[in-house]
């Protein structure tokens, strides 16, 4: 389930001083702040808003950015896969640990 | 033994289509740009519909945790868009976007990892046929858009450690229809007196019998059902 968009406003709040009800201000600070905070705290605020899912509503205003072009293709490489010798020994590694 | 846990799971690379055709796709890690994109044009006609279980949501806000600092937290977030590819004119059109949390305990064994989809969308088919930069007729519209993001979850999790452990949570809105459907896809649901793993979540939202997972096993079947398009 997800977290609505209400408590990502009230994370916000909490850990960045950020008018709840200012959805612009909240969106640019999950853009631009919390992407700065030391890596603990940023785990902090995800387990805050995994905690909360499923509560909360998403009756913030709705927030479209202005009409966007189409992404290219080398916008969009294909995902990578993991390397042979990278995925053979994670399987040899669970299967020592199987046994 | 399956020999493709072994040398890496390739992601879907086709779609059948309402014309009988089958359409190019690509996974590509989510970007910017796919996420601006979506907000600006999909969501908007996602909102029009009130019954859909994705109506009101923000990219805007889930996506940093995955485009600026995924590889870095405990739980490893990170986003894929599922996009058809266009050849002619350079386009990448995004059809479906998922957003997993790739660090878990599973939730059929506590002890192992699981992928966890927090976020998980497709496009509406008045999206797909609406975009001004290309034309899409309605018979090359893609099909199965939701069993092929729900296998980008899998085959992240077969590719990453999680052996293809997948677990969600149905959401409420979606009521019995959304339920039936995952478990048509193979998942099987955790029983209402089945704890969570240790966590607050235990607490906070226990289990109410929506929470759905693959298991190794469950995993591999779906997994190669889908093996045709990858």
């Amino acid at each position: 389930m997800p977290t609505s968009t209400e408590v990502f406003a009230d994370v916000a709040a909490r850990f960045g001083d950020v008018d709840p009800h200012d959805l612009d201000a909240v969106r640019q600070w999950y853009e631009t702040k919390m992407p700065t905070l030391p890596p603990e705290q940023i785990d902090e605020i995800l387990d805050e808003l995994l905690q909360k899912e499923g509560t909360g509503a998403d009756s913030l205003p709705r927030c479209y950015p202005p009409s966007a072009p189409l992404p290219t293709l080398d916008e969009a490489p294909p995902a990578p896969l993991p390397l042979f010798f990278v995925a053979f020994l994670r399987n040899l590694l669970a299967l020592l640990h199987k046994g | 033994m399956d020999l493709r846990s072994w040398i890496g799971v390739q992601f879907v690379r086709r779609a059948p289509s309402k014309g009988g055709e089958e359409i190019e796709l690509r996974v590509s890690r989510m970007t910017p740009s796919h996420v601006l994109w979506w907000q600006s044009h999909v969501q908007p006609i996602i909102d029009r519909d009130p019954n859909r279980v994705d109506e009101g949501w923000n990219w805007m806000l889930y996506a940093p945790f995955t485009l600026l600092v995924g590889s870095v937290l405990a739980r490893r977030p990170v986003g894929y868009t599922v996009g058809i590819v266009v050849h002619d004119t350079g386009h990448f059109v995004p059809c479906a976007l998922t957003l997993l949390l790739g660090r878990n305990p599973a939730l059929d064994d506590y002890s192992r990892r699981s992928a966890i989809s927090w976020y998980m969308t497709t496009a509406p088919e008045a999206a797909l046929l609406d975009i001004k930069e290309y034309r899409l007729s309605e018979d090359r519209v893609p099909k199965l858009l939701g069993s092929i993001a729900l296998d980008v979850a899998v085959t992240h999790s077969l590719n990453h450690w999680g052996r293809g452990r997948v677990g969600l949570h149905a959401d409420l809105k979606g009521g019995d229809p959304l339920l039936h459907w995952y478990q048509r896809q193979g998942m099987a649901v955790l029983p209402e007196d089945r704890r969570l793993p240790p966590g607050p979540r235990r607490l906070v939202r226990p289990s109410d019998g929506r929470y759905c997972y693959f298991t190794v096993k469950q995993a591999r079947v779906a997994s190669h059902r889908l093996d045709y398009l990858r």
